[in-house]
C-alpha cells in the first residue's frame, strides 16, 4: 500500500469515527419518561374497578332499526344524581355499524356546569377501552356507580378531561347499550360511533364549540382514537378534528406463529377475555369469514360466551380463568388475519395530527406493536406524536401521561402546530 | 422497543468501520486479480435487489411474487452479460467504438442513479429502524465509501463484496428461524392473501432491470478488467448465489409471517420493534455494510469509468476526483430523497434509449446517436406523462411502455438519421474517433 494510499486510509477510519458521532448527536430523541409506575391501587382504585354490569333502564328500549341520517339525535336523558359541577346527560343517536347499516348508539355527553366560553365548549369525544361488549356493559348507563364501567370510564378518564373545561361526548360503541350486534375492536365502526356522537352534538347543541373537536382514547378506545381519525375525511367531513390523543391502542399485529403461541400458551392468561370477545364480535359481525365452530371450543361457546353476555371488565376475566386454548381452538383460521388487519390496524393516510401515549410495561395489549404502528405512520411519511412511559402499566399510563396529553389537546385547541417524532421525516 | 440513535450510531460505526478497514487493507495487486469474483457480482444483484424491493413487497409477496423477484435479480445480470457479449464484439471500427462509449456514458448515468438510490435506501431504513436522521445516514455512507474507493478504489470495493458471503448465512438462519416457527402448508394456504401488482407494474420493472442491468458500469467494467473467458459465467454464478440468497431469506420470511410478506406492515414493524434497541442497532450495522458494499462497486466503476472518457495522462488523480464529485452530486440527491421509482424509471428510460442507438450498427456521427438518445430519452418521458406517471414516474400499468418507446425511438432515429445520409452523401457524419471505454 502507498503511503498516499495509506493516509486516505486513516482519513476514512476518522470520517466513520465522525459519523458515527454526527449519527449519535443528529438522532432524534424519543420522549421516553422514567417517572416511577403509578401502582395498580392507584391507576384504577378499587371503587373503579369494573366488577359489576350497569342495568338498562327504559332509555335504552329502542328498536334496532332506525330511521335518519347518521348523527341524528333520538333522545337525550339529564343524568339526576350528576356533581354540582358538570351537566352530564345521556344520548342516543344513528351511527352506523361495520356493513353501513343504520344503527342506534348511546353515550353520555358532560360539560362542565356553568356558563361556556365564548364560542362554546372544546369538545372531547372520548373513545373508551374495554369494559365488556354486551349492553349492560356501555358507559352511559352508571356513570356514577361505583364498580361499574360507567363509573371507570367518569372517575379514571371523563372527569379529568371535564376538569380541564372541556366538554366530553363518550359513545358506548354499537350493542353497548342501545341494541345492535356484538362489536369489539372493530375501528371502523368504533370510529363512526365517535363521529356520529359528535355530530348529533353539533347538530342540537350550542354550548360546543363545533371548530374545536378533539379524539381520546384508551386501549380499545386508543384504536378507536386513530380509526376516528382515519376515516373522519370522508365520513365526516363537516367534523374538524384538531388532534387525536391514543392511549396504549389495542393494535393487533396479524402474525400467525404469535397468536397461535398466545392460544397454545398452557398457563390462563388475562388476553383471553378480550380474545373471546374479539372472536363472539366477529363470528356476529363477520359470519361469512368466521365460523364460531370452528374458531372456539364448546367451553369456549358455552362458559366462554356466557360469560361475556352476563357480565363486564374484570368480572369476564375472573371468570375465563383456564388456558385459552380451553375456549380457542388452535390454529386461528387463516380467514381470521385479514380481519385483523382490517379492524385493528387504521390505515396509515391519517392526515390528522395524533399523540401515541404507551407504557412499556403494558400487559394488557402489545406495547411493540403499538411502536410498530408509530413507525408505520412515519414510514408513510404521516408527521406523528409519541410519549413512551418506560415503567408504566395499560392503565398507570393515563395517569402518569395526564398532564402531557392535556397539554397537547390544548395545544389543538389553541391553533397551535403540531409536533412530529419521526426520526425519518 | 424504541430505536435509540446512539446505539444505532454505534453499530453503524462498527459496520462502516469493518467496510473501510477491509476496503483499505485490500493489497497493491494487479487489480485485475481482485475484479471477477462471484461475490462481487453478488452485490450488483444484491443492488438491484435494494433498487426493487418495494416494488415486490409493498402490497405483499406470497411464493409466486418471491420467484419472480427472483427472476426479476436475474435479470439485470443476464442482460449485462448479453450487452457486454454485444458491445465488445463489435469490432474495432469507429463505428463500434463509438457505440460502446455511449453504452459506458449511458452506464455512467445509470451507475450514479443506482448509487443515489442505495444512499437513499440508507437513510430511509436506517431512520426507520435505527432511529438515525435519513440525510445523515445517507451522507455518512456516501461519505465513508467515497473515501476508501477514492484510497483502494476497483480492489477495495471488490474486496468489500466478500464479506457480503455472511448475507448468504444469515439468510440460510432466518430460512431456518421461518421453517421453526411456521409451517410449509403457509405457503400454500397463505393467511393474509397479498394484492398482487398488475401485469403492466411487472412488466414495467422487468424491463427497468433489463435496461439498466444491459448498460451496468460493474458488470462492463469487471469484465473488461478481469479479461477473463469464464467472467459472464461467474456473473451469472453471481446473480444465482443472489437469488438463492434472497430466496431462502424470503422463504423463511414468508414462513415467519404466515405465507406472505409485506412491506412495510405492522407485522413487520411489530417484529423489528420487539428485538429491542440493540436488536436493531446490529441489524443497523448489518444494513449499513451491506448499502456500502453495494454502492462501492458502482462508485468505483464509475470513478475509472470517468478517468476513462476523458483520457486524461493522471488517470488516478482524475479518477479520485471523480469518484469525489460523484460521491458528494449523490449524497446531495439523496439528501433530499427523491422517489426511488422516479430515479429508476427515469434510469431506465435513458438506459433504454441508449440500447436502442447503440444498437444500430451503422456509421453515423457522434452528434446524431446523442440526438437519438435524448430523442428517446424526450419520447420517454412524453409517454409516461401521457400515461399518468407524470406526476412521480412511479412503475405503472405504462411503464413498461415508456421504457420500450424510449428505445424504439432511439433505433428509429439513428436509423432514420443513416437513410438521410445515405440520400446526401456530402453531408455524411464524420466518422468519430477512436477511442476506448
Amino acid at each position: 500500500m502507498s503511503k498516499r494510499a495509506g493516509s486516505i486510509g486513516i482519513l476514512g477510519i476518522v470520517a466513520v469515527i465522525v459519523a458515527a458521532i454526527v449519527l449519535a448527536v443528529t438522532a432524534p430523541k424519543f420522549p421516553v419518561a422514567d417517572t416511577p409506575a403509578v401502582p395498580d391501587d392507584v391507576a384504577v382504585p378499587p371503587e373503579s374497578a369494573m366488577t359489576d354490569p350497569s342495568p338498562l333502564t327504559p332509555f335504552y328500549r329502542i328498536g334496532r332499526n332506525v330511521q335518519g341520517v347518521p348523527g341524528t339525535m333520538l333522545r337525550e336523558e339529564e343524568v339526576s344524581d350528576a356533581p354540582n359541577d358538570v351537566d352530564m346527560s345521556r344520548i342516543m343517536y344513528v351511527s352506523e355499524d361495520v356493513n353501513g347499516n343504520r344503527i342506534p348508539v348511546s353515550g353520555l355527553y358532560v360539560t362542565p356546569s356553568g356558563e361556556e366560553p365564548e364560542g362554546g365548549w372544546p369538545l372531547v369525544a372520548y373513545s373508551h377501552g374495554t369494559t365488556g361488549s354486551t349492553r349492560i356493559c356501555g358507559i352511559s348507563q352508571t356513570p356514577l356507580q361505583q364498580n361499574t364501567p360507567g363509573y371507570y370510564a367518569w372517575s379514571l378518564q371523563i372527569k379529568p378531561l371535564v376538569e380541564q373545561g372541556w366538554a366530553v361526548v363518550a359513545t358506548d360503541y354499537e350493542d353497548m347499550g342501545a341494541p345492535g350486534t356484538p362489536m369489539y375492536l372493530i375501528g371502523k365502526t368504533q370510529g363512526q360511533n365517535v363521529l356520529d356522537s359528535v355530530r348529533a352534538l353539533q347538530r342540537t347543541k350550542t354550548n360546543i364549540d363545533p371548530e374545536k373537536t378533539a379524539i381520546w382514547g384508551h386501549s380499545e378506545g386508543g384504536l378507536g382514537a386513530y380509526a376516528t381519525g382515519q376515516i373522519a375525511p370522508t365520513y365526516a367531513p363537516e367534523v374538524p378534528i384538531a388532534g387525536i390523543v391514543s392511549v396504549a391502542p389495542g393494535i393487533v399485529p396479524a402474525l400467525p406463529f404469535a397468536l397461535n403461541a398466545i392460544v397454545k400458551d398452557p398457563k390462563p392468561s388475562g388476553q383471553t377475555s378480550f380474545v373471546m370477545q374479539i372472536v363472539r364480535s366477529w363470528v356476529a359481525q363477520f359470519p361469512e369469514q368466521l365460523d364460531e365452530e370452528t374458531l372456539t371450543t364448546e367451553l369456549g361457546r358455552t362458559t366462554g360466551f356466557e360469560a361475556i353476555e352476563t357480565s363486564c371488565g374484570s368480572s369476564i376475566k375472573a371468570t375465563l380463568d383456564q388456558p385459552m386454548g380451553a375456549y380457542i381452538q388452535e390454529p386461528l383460521p387463516n380467514s381470521m388475519y385479514p380481519l385483523l388487519v382490517e379492524n385493528t390496524v387504521p390505515e396509515t393516510d391519517l392526515t390528522i395530527p395524533s399523540l401515541l401515549i404507551q407504557g412499556m410495561k403494558d400487559e394488557a395489549i402489545l406495547p411493540t406493536a403499538n411502536i410498530a404502528y408509530f413507525n408505520l405512520l412515519c414510514n408513510a411519511g404521516i408527521p406523528a406524536e409519541l410519549g413512551v412511559w418506560k415503567n408504566d402499566s395499560h392503565n398507570g399510563v393515563v395517569i402518569s401521561a395526564r398532564e402531557t396529553m392535556d397539554d397537547w389537546v390544548a395545544d389543538r385547541f389553541a391553533g397551535k402546530p403540531a409536533g412530529n417524532d419521526c426520526p425519518n421525516q | 422497543m424504541l430505536p435509540t440513535g446512539s446505539f444505532t450510531a454505534i453499530a453503524i460505526g462498527v459496520g462502516l468501520l469493518i467496510v473501510t478497514l477491509i476496503a483499505t487493507t485490500a493489497g497493491s495487486r494487479h487489480r485485475e486479480s481482485s475484479v471477477g469474483r462471484v461475490t462481487g457480482y453478488l452485490t450488483v444483484a444484491l443492488a438491484y435487489l435494494v433498487a426493487v424491493f418495494a416494488e415486490f413487497t409493498n402490497t405483499g409477496m406470497d411464493l409466486g411474487g418471491l420467484l419472480l423477484l427472483a427472476i426479476a435479480m436475474l435479470i439485470p445480470i443476464l442482460a449485462g452479460v448479453w450487452g457486454a457479449a454485444m458491445f465488445a464484439d463489435t469490432g474495432s471500427g469507429a463505428s463500434a467504438v463509438a457505440r460502446r462509449r455511449l453504452v459506458v456514458q449511458g452506464g455512467l448515468i445509470a451507475a450514479f442513479l443506482l448509487i443515489c438510490v442505495q444512499l437513499i435506501v440508507a437513510g430511509r431504513v436506517l431512520s426507520i429502524l435505527g432511529g438515525v436522521n435519513p440525510a445523515v445516514a445517507s451522507i455518512a455512507l456516501g461519505v465513508v465509501v467515497s473515501i476508501y474507493v477514492v484510497s483502494r478504489g476497483w480492489r477495495g470495493s471488490t474486496r468489500t463484496s466478500r464479506w457480503t458471503i455472511f448475507f448468504v448465512v444469515l439468510a440460510g438462519l432466518v430460512l431456518v428461524a421461518g421453517l421453526f416457527l411456521g409451517s410449509l402448508g403457509s405457503l400454500v394456504d397463505v393467511a393474509l392473501p397479498s394484492q398482487g401488482y398488475s401485469i403492466g407494474h411487472i412488466i414495467g420493472v422487468l424491463l427497468a432491470l433489463a435496461a439498466l442491468g444491459a448498460v451496468d458500469l460493474v458488470l462492463i467494467r469487471s469484465f473488461a478488467e478481469a479479461k477473463r473467458a469464464d467472467a459472464p459465467r461467474r456473473a451469472i454464478g453471481g446473480g444465482l448465489l443472489a437469488v438463492g440468497t434472497v430466496v431462502a431469506l424470503g422463504a423463511g420470511l414468508l414462513l415467519f409471517f404466515g405465507g406472505s410478506f409485506f412491506a412495510p406492515s405492522e407485522q413487520l414493524f411489530t417484529l423489528f420493534t420487539t428485538m429491542g434497541a440493540v436488536g436493531l442497532a446490529v441489524l443497523c450495522g448489518l444494513a449499513a455494510m451491506l448499502l456500502a458494499s453495494t454502492t462501492d462497486s458502482y462508485l468505483a466503476a464509475a470513478g475509472d469509468c470517468v478517468a476513462d472518457l476523458t483520457k486524461a495522462q493522471d488517470h488516478e488523480r482524475v479518477r479520485e476526483f471523480a469518484v469525489a464529485i460523484l460521491a458528494i452530486l449523490a449524497v446531495v440527491v439523496a439528501a433530499f430523497a427523491p422517489p426511488i421509482s422516479t430515479l429508476l424509471v427515469m434510469g431506465a428510460i435513458l438506459s433504454a434509449a441508449v440500447l436502442g442507438v447503440a444498437l444500430v450498427a451503422a456509421p453515423v456521427g457522434d452528434g446524431l446517436r446523442v440526438f437519438a438518445v435524448l430523442l428517446g430519452v424526450l419520447s420517454g418521458f412524453v409517454v409516461a406523462f401521457i400515461a399518468g406517471l407524470g406526476e412521480t414516474f412511479a412503475f405503472g400499468d405504462w411503464s413498461g411502455l415508456a421504457i420500450a418507446f424510449a428505445a424504439v425511438v432511439g433505433i428509429a432515429t439513428v436509423l432514420l438519421g443513416k437513410s438521410f445520409s445515405e440520400l446526401e452523401p456530402s453531408e455524411a457524419a464524420p466518422a468519430p474517433s477512436e477511442t476506448s471505454a
